[in-house]
């Protein structure tokens, strides 16, 4: 990253202030049945600021990195404030601070991969996915780097040099079965650089061949029954769950909006067997897959429990919100591009294990399904939510049964949880997560596999 | 100029080592007013630039963008490109614009007027507060956008293109004691700010909607239905059924259920649909793609037969098709002959959705989601909102399966739709 000392800026901090310095890079490869259709690199950097008076905020950013330009960035926020403090005549008080400092800059491998090694890789996977998936009659592989890297200052006294990278390969398989395309996609990857996660192409192949079989699975599969079953969630969809339908309803934005969880603060929520966090950078002493130990307001980063033992107890804060609720802050204010402001989001949702085991929980069920990987999902204001399942099981008499071809299943999320009577003992984090509210933003769901009602689509 | 001298530097550095060369600079000035909750919190003005170099180099293509102009930054990048297109395995179908082309547009206001953005929005909160009390608007959003956009080839394409648009954005739910409803969203793009923003589009409807949701039935039971689906709704399925069917990805990877069925009936006689990315019925325009070249309308679909597919260059050579005269979602459907009121008294069981909240539809166009801000309709009268109601169907068929296409249509700024009624959904309630 081009880098300049922020510090230049802070004798002309008129009022509360944020400076950022940031660089997005991004990586591409894309290949549809051997063809490398796609083969780009991206890298977008920029200066910002974001200046508060009296309630009114003025943000301005620009793409040029220098002494000059972040001045002319600063003068422009504060123009931008100052507008608005004029027309609009808040009148709020000064936002709490927090004086911070911190380095989260993880190594990078000594020798990174090459373009020509990437497209190697890329190409010998295709190549070996072929030889050994015989009856597929399409294969799209995709392979996609970022790194967010920041640099901020604040008017408070806070400093945050962080990098954020995370390798995610899409690996997506069609096959044929009657006349009907049938496809089922994972992704591959996690937190880090491409090298610490890719050996060889031969190394990725058994997983690959694991999800063939479960296409064959799907190829073969039933469209499961209409109406509300008792499902098992696993971990990938206890996560979506998580995050779609009760951390976006904890957002404090939405919350001040009047989402369902502002009439629900230190109620009842959810079974008292359930919990629910979103984690900062550490969960269960091991590392979360989205580190923030500084947010983009330069507050400090600190769990929030959003759901205790059933109970509604956190909402998620940036500064402003902490102040206006008098609650504390969580440190959830997040930018994705130097261009964008901070808003309030969510880190690594997550809901917690419990102490069931996954072979119990599907010997309990007489009549049900087994619900394992997610598609997309969107979820309401209310806790309404819809989740796209692209695999998953029939379970008849407590043991698993035909696949499923692919079904929507949606609920209530604070009713579906109220009916959730187990919960498994393992926590696993999805790979590639990114959640769109205003701007994109790389996010962290995780979490057990969870037994309860829920609405199925069907047909 | 400043945008010609870097491009033509850039230009001029990768002809010394690749065949043939792009390089497109694209430089955006916006300015953005923010409401959340209800009150006027930011004003944001943000720059930035994209450089976009591409190389084919012995049929190999490198991509590589960066967001600097300066010229270390572009030798660089140059650099960058030409060994990303040393890495690729050689393609003959990579490809740009080979015919000479030097032209320009100008369309739109080139500059913002900051205290009208300010005024439109703080007069769309008044309005709301005072004819729908019980919405509460989560953000709303009045923005202008500049943008600068040049692209050079080493065959000789020079197009250059400067535009001024306004865009509003509002994000809402309605709120009662304790009863929330769905939220909703509308957006649109406007040539200026002469008129009120709550008179845009659908918006009176979408208010009343969620004012109306507080007080829910449900639809109980699973039962074969219409649903008629408002324009904003239907531009969703018109994109899954593009990407799905029409589009690049799906023909290259021979996914696509229509890939042998061009020039056959594959909807409903009375459905066309047509991208039109230079209408002038739009304020918004994509003038030239990223192919390098000048678009033009073209009819997808006429009268129900497959004309086209929407294939870029690359697409169309690599699947030996035609390209598509423009790969956009600039979306025209041609008008029906039935009033909206018509239609509506024509349901005997079914729902009217303004927003449907599904899941991306399988490669067989299978797909199934929650119908959100939705009424139910039997015996032709809207009976009450709903909630937790899941439709489920096939693109293919449902497309096939049209019964009314509305006269009325909703011009969004970048697609112009009409309300469409389907049969022979399925959806099921609690």
């Amino acid at each position: 990253m081009i880098d300049l000392d922020l510090r230049h800026a802070s004798p002309d901090f008129k009022h509360y202030t944020e400076l950022r310095l940031q660089e997005n890079k991004e990586t591409r490869l894309s290949l549809i049945n051997g063809s490398l259709i796609s083969n780009s690199r991206t890298a977008k950097s920029g200066l910002s600021a974001r200046t508060y008076i009296n309630g009114s905020w003025g943000f301005a950013s620009s793409p040029v990195i220098d002494k000059r330009t972040l001045r002319a960035v600063l003068k422009e926020a504060d123009f931008n404030a100052g507008y608005l403090n004029r027309k609009v005549k808040l009148g709020k008080p000064e936002l709490p601070c927090c004086r911070k400092k911190a380095v989260d800059v993880p190594e990078a491998p000594k020798k990174p991969c090459s373009a020509t090694e990437l497209v190697a890789f890329m190409t010998g996977l295709d190549h070996l996915i072929s030889d050994s998936c015989p009856k597929l009659s399409s294969r799209s592989l995709r392979l996609y780097f970022i790194s967010m890297e920041k640099k901020l200052i604040t008017s408070c006294g806070s400093e945050l040099h962080s990098l954020l990278p995370r390798i995610s390969l899409y690996v997506d398989l069609t096959m044929e079965h009657k006349g009907e395309p049938v496809s089922l996609y994972n992704v591959y990857g996690g937190y880090g650089f491409f090298e610490q996660h890719f050996t060889s192409p031969e190394a990725l192949l058994p997983a690959v061949e694991k999800q063939y079989q479960s296409l064959e699975q799907k190829s073969r599969g039933i469209h499961p029954r209409a109406g509300v079953h008792t499902c098992i969630l696993d971990a990938e969809l206890g996560g979506i769950l998580a995050h779609e339908a009760v951390g976006h309803t904890v957002e404090s934005d939405l919350v001040r909006s009047g989402s369902v969880a502002a009439d629900r603060w230190r109620q009842p929520v959810a079974s008292p067997i359930v919990s629910l966090a979103d984690f900062a950078h550490t969960a269960l002493g091991r590392p979360c897959p989205v580190p923030v130990h500084i947010d983009d307001e330069g507050m400090a980063a600190r769990d929030a429990m959003i759901i205790e033992n059933g109970i509604l107890s956190s909402y998620l804060h940036d500064k402003e919100s902490a102040m206006d609720f008098n609650m504390p802050p969580t440190g959830n204010a997040r930018a994705f591009e130097y261009s964008d402001e901070p808003l309030v989001r969510m880190r690594n949702t997550a809901i917690l294990p419990g102490k069931d085991r996954i072979s119990d929980m599907i010997a309990s069920i007489d009549d049900g399904y087994y619900l394992i990987r997610p598609g997309n999902g969107q979820a309401d204001a209310t806790g309404e939510f819809m989740f796209a399942v692209t695999m998953g099981y029939e379970i008849k008499k407590g043991a698993l049964g035909r696949a499923l071809k692919d079904v929507t299943v949606s609920g209530v999320a604070f009713d579906f949880l109220k009916t959730v009577d187990m919960v498994s003992d393992e926590l696993s984090w999805e790979c590639g997560g990114f959640c769109s509210k205003k701007q994109l933003m790389i996010v962290g769901m995780g979490g057990p596999a969870v037994r309860g009602l829920i609405n199925v689509g069907g047909r | 100029m400043a945008d010609n001298r870097i491009l033509q530097t850039a230009l001029k550095q990768l002809r010394k080592s690749a065949d043939k060369a792009q390089c497109r600079l694209t430089e955006t000035r916006s300015t953005e007013i923010n409401a959340d909750e209800g009150v006027v919190k930011l004003l944001r003005t943000t720059g930035n630039s994209s450089l976009l170099l591409q190389a084919i180099k012995n049929g190999r293509k490198g991509t590589h963008s960066i967001n600097k102009t300066n010229a270390s930054s572009v030798s660089e990048a140059v650099k960058a490109v030409l060994s990303s297109a040393d890495s690729a395995p050689a393609d003959p179908a990579h490809d740009f614009a080979h015919r000479p082309n030097r032209r320009s547009l100008v369309k739109g206001p080139l500059q913002p007027d900051l205290d009208q953005m300010h005024s439109r929005l703080t007069e769309l909160l008044a309005d709301i507060r005072e004819r729908y009390p019980l919405v509460r608007v989560r953000a709303a959003i009045v923005a202008h956008v500049n943008r600068h956009d040049r692209l050079v080839n080493s065959s000789g394409v020079d197009l250059t293109s400067s535009t001024g648009v306004y865009w509003f954005m509002v994000m809402f739910l309605a709120k009662q004691g304790t009863k929330t409803s769905s939220f909703n969203y509308s957006g649109s793009s406007l040539p200026d700010l002469s008129g009120r923003l709550i008179d845009t589009g659908m918006l009176h409807l979408q208010f009343q909607q969620v004012q109306d949701q507080l007080n829910c039935g449900q639809s109980s039971g699973k039962f074969s239905g219409d649903i008629l689906l408002a324009p904003g709704c239907l531009a969703h399925f018109i994109d899954d059924y593009s990407g799905i069917f029409l589009c690049d990805r799906a023909l290259i990877s021979e996914t696509s259920l229509l890939r042998d069925k061009l020039g056959q009936k594959v909807a409903d006689q009375d459905f066309s649909l047509e991208t039109s990315p230079v209408n002038k019925c739009f304020c918004e325009t994509e003038w030239f793609n990223s192919d390098g070249f000048v678009q033009k309308g073209c009819r997808l679909i006429d009268a129900g037969v497959l004309k086209h597919f929407s294939l870029s260059l690359y697409g169309a050579r690599k699947t030996g098709r035609k390209r598509s005269s423009n790969v956009s979602q600039f979306y025209i459907v041609k008008p029906g002959n039935t009033n909206l009121d018509a239609m509506l008294s024509s349901i005997k069981r079914g729902l009217l959705v303004l927003r449907f909240s599904g899941g991306t539809p399988s490669v067989s166009g299978d797909f199934s989601g929650v119908a959100k801000n939705c009424y139910y309709i039997e015996n032709g009268k809207i009976r009450h909102p709903v909630t937790e109601t899941m439709v489920a169907g096939n693109l293919l068929a449902m497309f096939k399966n049209i019964r009314s296409i509305s006269r009325e249509r909703v011009n969004s700024g970048s697609w112009l739709l009409p309300w469409m009624l389907f049969s022979g959904l399925t959806i099921s309630g609690k």
